[in-house]
């Protein structure tokens, strides 16, 4: 008994920390996986052309994902940000297709706009004392109005070769600048929740509220600091894709992302309770979706094929990333 | 349950009120749900009539959806035009839900409109509320989707139109492509089958081949939806398996856009747009300048085939509603829309007029 | 299940204290003469290092009413859970109605009549009375159900207990009182035998409680048996026929209501000998470090408290009595709504948990798992919480100084556990209290509020934080702290206030300390 009951739970630990490494990894795995299915299965697939299609695809979107899982994590859920997104992008291109403003001037204005509708969400999370999903279903009706009231229903294009470069162009004629871009705010934002104690404050704001504002942390604050920098990187995701388009408009500029974004987050494990997650797995999960959707065209599956391998995939990934769960 | 329906009633009124009460200086507005709301918004001041005639008909128009630029001006125009014939007129947002529409048709028939149109989502759906109306004596015009009943029916069929597309790219590619050897242009088709109108669409469209001598149809690209982002994307990943193919065929505009936005960003791989062709069916103001700039060379989306423009749609309606309430137009009426053609000879009068000066005969 | 099983063969910890000889331990004589309802016979429950119920054999009579009283851990939940089969017993049985049971499923206790009447009462919020009487129970035949019947029965009973409330009303329209006796009706519909009540005057008015002891002298008419638990002592003179003490998980005794008076029954509910050593502490200073004058607030009024630098400052008090939500208001975690807090002569106005960390006090919170300790975060992560700003550069964590700072901690308060960086989950609950404790002490505090400093925590550990808190002191800082455990309180304080209501009932000295003295305060007499 006295035997068994130490060596158990060294052998337990043993195979949990396979276990672990190996749902820590699931995405990576997933993404490899991917990968070489399509490459077998399509000779075009692994090209230069297409792999860095794939990149600057989804190089807005990992942008979203950044400000998505940031709220997750803070224990919060915003379902708004489709239509965040969609206000500045319509804003930006509106203002540039008119030549209102120059391309920075509109470009500020844009995200500044942006921040503050992601810290009206925080806010009134905080006043409104109901969880941020409701109020976010919410505020995305505010901001789907505020959207089609700039924009008029119209789509807006003609935008400056200058703002363009920004999805579009690539330094030296070979790196995508949109996904420079995506890369720097990703490491800012790896830095920030993982390096800097606003970002320890984020996942013990999450993890466990209470505990926290007992600890002598200002919840509120995190709270509403969370969803402005969210905020801010969703306007950056918005000018990315409005200018990767070189159009925008208030029904498809944005809409759906957020779902996409929650989606790479769970695969992810970011905990929908909040107070868990890893960035880069974010960041992976966002182009194991991307490679996803791009393989499925290239080796020509229907529409409604692809549907049903897309939620193939993602179960097959829950089960990867939930295995140590049920083991434990 | 009684005391639920009454607090929904007050509750709609109050949104009624609140949103009446706005000043409706701004033209632009947003989808609203109460027919109430609509109300005489997008008045025109030299067009308005002085306030306060009881006596005026009315006419109300469940539309299809407002979002996009060709539905909100479609029943925006409806409203001036009903206006100038001393009307009062209003319409709804459909939402693309048919339970929505016979909501909204339910509240114009309690308003006691003298016309009710209706752009149905789901025909099928419409039949009871439509019959109400009728039992009411109020004219119903079922526009563009055909119900089981109605007073007068206005058509634009929708495999008509896509004909008339696949027409005006034939007649592209047979003229840029002559000394081409037949049937071997490559064609791709852009397709979203998530709706009714674009799997009928897409299938006129998949025939391109026996409209025009030289095209060889390639591929069938399914999109999971008609944005432009998709369209965008579903380029791209095109352009790595089939480098090879000259002209986009679609029944949407928005993939139509995508398209171009990927040929003419600063990543094409194509620069010379002169043997390349993007053609697609209900092109907005940005579709018809992107045709504009295909003149010069800077941009490949060579034409788009539309149902009348809108003026010309909603003066085809205001006729057929002020036939029918004057009795002119008998019951059972039934009317086919026009199809405008939009390519590089007729866009600048097209942006001008709204009109053009091809017709369907000009194919035959 | 096997878990249980498996706890239950440990070593009881604290076993063979108290007073096992007025334990009379099986049916007393002259039992015959009254039908019994209900009968534990020698039940035993452990938990890990305690034993909450220690070989209890208890009879309930029909139609009496019987109050349960102790002191707070003296096992009234465990002995009520236990007949309402939200828990097992490790051994002895149940008797019902002459047959045997080992233990209850909830099911079958509701079968045989057993209502429990709980304190926070579970019911469905958003759904009418009538639906919440009637809960569960098959009223008609076929599929659906006879609301008017229901109505009708369910006006007939509320009107027993003079409630006018209508039967179509939402539970959470209801005052606590109504939504008690909805409860109580709920187990009349059911033709309860034995209707537990658990602190049923807790959060009632006066008026409101009239009326509730009218309900309970209706059931008993009816021959139902009451099992009423309550810590306010003089209503019990009011209503109950006989009062069953407990303490400290054993039977203490059971007395007619006529044979006894409120001090007699402190004094059984306390009377137990002091056994566990405590660290001798030297004198604290003189200079007051923290005063109160009329402090209010979070449902306490009028609490005037000093506190001086080096000392052990206890608070006693029965649950509820409201001695956490005062930590919490002198932290600022409450808003205050009266009075004036002074911090070494200097008037402080906490808003925030943050404006109490930054002048000086740290909170060791009462609940370790929920409020204390982030479970799923590493243990160096845990420690360095509350003061990760300094910790930094600018804003970049350093993580080596808070890796040191861990180890420090780890030396200092002698936390059992492998690695820094494994997670706060995977500890005992002394060691994560002793990593609350750290995270507490990271913050350089001046003042340390303890909330119930050993709950749930096996002696080993407990005498090793005791020795940290007196060493705290001798460093010169002072502790507030609150404890449920009355030898802790005895033992390791210089002075006791004392709670009772959200009032403050008194301030004893050490030469004043006795467990008498402080349950009569703390109970209000």
């Amino acid at each position: 008994m006295e035997k068994l009951s130490v060596h158990k739970p060294e052998a337990a630990a043993g195979k949990r920390s396979f276990g672990k490494i190996f749902s820590d990894l699931s995405m990576p795995i997933l993404l490899v996986i991917l990968l070489i299915v399509f490459t077998i299965l399509s000779k075009n697939f692994f090209s230069p052309t297409n792999l860095v299609n794939i990149l600057m695809q989804n190089a807005h979107a990992a942008v979203c994902a950044c400000g998505i899982m940031m709220i997750m994590v803070s224990g919060g859920c915003d379902l708004s940000i489709g239509y965040q997104m969609s206000v500045s992008a319509v804003l930006v291109a509106k203002l540039l297709s008119e030549g209102t403003l120059g391309v920075v001037p509109a470009m500020i204005l844009a995200i500044v706009l942006c921040m503050a509708l992601g810290a009206f969400n925080g806010i009134m999370g905080i006043v409104l004392k109901s969880h941020t999903m409701i109020v976010t279903l919410a505020t995305m009706s505010i901001f789907q109005g505020i959207s089609y009231l700039i924009s008029g229903s119209r789509t807006y294009h003609g935008l400056p070769q200058s703002y363009m470069f920004l999805g579009q162009g690539r330094i030296f004629g070979v790196i995508p600048v949109n996904v420079v871009i995506m890369l720097v705010i990703v490491v800012i934002m790896a830095v920030i929740m993982g390096k800097t104690s606003i970002g320890r404050k984020i996942y013990a704001a999450g993890d466990n509220p209470e505990a926290a504002r007992l600890a002598g942390l200002n919840v509120k604050k995190i709270k509403i600091l969370v969803f402005t920098f969210a905020g801010l990187l969703v306007g950056i995701a918005a000018i990315l894709m409005s200018a990767r388009s070189g159009s925008a408009d208030s029904g498809t500029s944005g809409p759906g992302i957020e779902f996409d974004g929650i989606t790479a987050g769970v695969l992810a494990g970011v905990a929908l309770k909040g107070g868990e997650g890893t960035l880069w797995k974010v960041i992976v999960a966002v182009y194991v979706l991307g490679v996803l959707s791009n393989g499925m065209q290239i080796i020509g599956l229907g529409t409604y094929p692809q549907y049903i391998a897309k939620g193939l995939i993602m179960l097959l990934s829950l089960y990867m990333s939930n295995r140590n769960a049920q083991s434990a | 349950m009684k005391k639920i329906i009454a607090l929904l009633l007050a509750l709609m009124m109050c949104l009624g009120l609140a949103a009446c009460g706005q000043p409706s200086g701004d033209n632009s507005q947003t989808p609203a749900t109460d027919p109430g709301t609509d109300a005489t918004e997008p008045a025109d001041p030299d067009t308005s009539e002085p306030a306060g005639d009881g006596e005026k008909p009315s006419v109300g128009f469940v539309t299809f959806m407002t979002s996009g630029e060709f539905f909100q001006s479609l029943a925006d125009t409806y409203v001036t035009t009903m206006e100038a014939e001393g009307w009062d007129a209003y319409y709804v947002d459909g939402q693309t839900n048919p339970s929505v529409q016979m909501e909204a048709a339910e509240n114009y028939i309690s308003m006691g409109v003298d016309v009710l149109v209706i752009w149905s989502v789901s025909p099928e759906s419409m039949t009871t509320v439509i019959e109400q109306a009728m039992a009411q004596g109020i004219k119903v015009i079922a526009f563009v989707a055909q119900t089981e009943v109605y007073d007068a029916v206005m058509l634009s069929d929708d495999a008509v139109l896509a004909g008339n597309l696949a027409k005006l790219a034939a007649q592209w590619i047979d003229t840029t492509f002559a000394d081409a050897e037949d049937h071997s242009v490559p064609v791709a088709v852009y397709t979203c089958r998530a709706a009714n109108t674009g799997v009928i669409q897409g299938d006129v469209l998949l025939k391109i081949e026996e409209y025009s001598t030289k095209a060889k149809l390639v591929k069938e690209v399914e999109c999971a939806d008609e944005s432009a982002t998709t369209g965008q994307t579903t380029a791209e990943n095109l352009y790595v398996t089939n480098p090879e193919i000259k002209v986009f065929l679609t029944a949407h505009n928005g993939l139509a856009q995508g398209i171009n936005n990927y040929f003419t960003s600063m990543n094409s791989p194509v620069t010379d747009y002169s043997d390349m062709g993007i053609f697609c069916i209900n092109g907005d103001t940005a579709t018809a300048e992107a045709i504009q700039a295909s003149k010069d060379g800077a941009s490949p989306l060579r034409g788009t085939v539309l149902t009348g423009s809108v003026q010309d749609t909603a003066n085809e309606l205001r006729d057929v509603i002020i036939g029918l309430h004057d009795g002119t137009i008998k019951s059972g009426h039934v009317q086919n829309a026009t199809t405008l053609f939009v390519n590089a000879d007729t866009v600048d009068e097209y942006l001008e007029t709204g009109k053009t000066s091809l017709t369907a005969e000009d194919f035959e | 299940m096997s878990n249980d099983s498996c706890r239950a063969e440990r070593p009881a910890a604290v076993r063979g204290k108290g007073d096992p000889r007025l334990a009379g331990g099986g049916p007393r004589g002259g039992e015959e003469a009254f039908p019994t309802e209900l009968e534990l016979k020698h039940i035993t429950k452990t938990y890990p290092g305690v034993v909450a119920l220690d070989d209890v054999s208890l009879s309930f009579r029909e139609g009496e009413v019987h109050a349960l009283v102790g002191e707070n851990g003296a096992g009234k939940s465990t002995l009520i859970k236990t007949i309402a089969g939200a828990i097992r017993p490790d051994s002895g049985e149940i008797c019902i109605d002459g047959k045997s049971y080992s233990h209850m499923t909830p099911a079958q206790s509701l079968e045989l009549g057993i209502s429990v009447v709980y304190q926070e009462m579970i019911q469905m919020e958003a759904m009418t009375v009538m639906d919440n009487i009637f809960m569960g129970m098959k009223d008609s035949k076929g599929p659906f159900v006879d609301d008017r019947a229901r109505y009708k029965r369910a006006q007939e009973l509320l009107g027993y207990f003079n409630c006018h409330v209508s039967p179509k009303t939402l539970i959470r329209d209801l005052s606590m009182a109504n939504r008690q006796i909805v409860e109580i009706a709920k187990a009349v519909a059911k033709n309860a035998k034995v209707v537990i009540m658990d602190e049923p005057t807790a959060s009632i008015t006066v008026e409101e409680q009239k009326n509730l002891f009218g309900v309970v002298r209706y059931l008993k008419e009816r021959g139902v048996t009451i099992i009423y638990i309550s810590h306010r002592l003089e209503e019990l003179f009011e209503i109950c026929d006989r009062i069953s003490v407990l303490r400290d998980g054993q039977y203490v005794t059971t007395v007619d209501i006529g044979e006894t008076d409120k001090h007699h029954l402190v004094s059984l509910m306390v009377g137990r000998e002091l056994s566990e050593k405590y660290p001798t502490k030297p004198p604290c200073g003189s200079e007051v470090v923290l005063k109160t004058e009329h402090l209010s607030g979070n449902g306490l009024e009028d609490i005037n408290i000093e506190l001086h630098q080096g000392e052990i400052l206890g608070f006693a008090g029965l649950v509820g009595a409201g001695r956490t939500e005062l930590m919490h208001l002198i932290y600022g975690a409450a808003h205050r709504t009266g009075g004036k807090v002074w911090l070494k002569g200097k008037e402080v106005h906490f808003h925030t948990p943050a404006d109490g960390l930054k002048a000086g006090i740290g909170l060791i919170p009462e609940d370790r798992k929920y409020q204390g300790c982030f479970l799923e975060k590493p243990l160096f992560w845990n420690i360095s919480i509350s003061n990760i700003d300094t910790l930094s550069h600018g804003t970049f964590v350093n993580h080596k100084a808070e890796m040191a700072q861990a180890e420090d901690y780890k030396q200092k308060m002698r936390i059992k556990a492998p690695t820094m960086t494994q997670l706060a989950l995977s500890l005992s609950g002394g060691n994560q209290q002793k990593v609350v404790i750290a995270k507490a002490m990271a913050s350089l505090p001046d003042i340390l509020i303890f909330d119930e400093p050993t709950r749930g925590i096996d002696v080993g550990a407990r005498q090793e934080i005791y020795q940290m808190m007196i060493e705290l002191t001798q460093q010169g800082k002072s502790i507030l702290m609150v404890s449920s455990d009355m030898e802790e309180l005895l033992g390791m304080s210089e002075r006791i206030v004392v709670l009772y209501e959200g009032h403050q009932t008194g301030v004893l000295q050490r030469d004043e300390f006795s467990q008498e003295r402080v349950m009569t305060l703390a109970s209000g007499l």
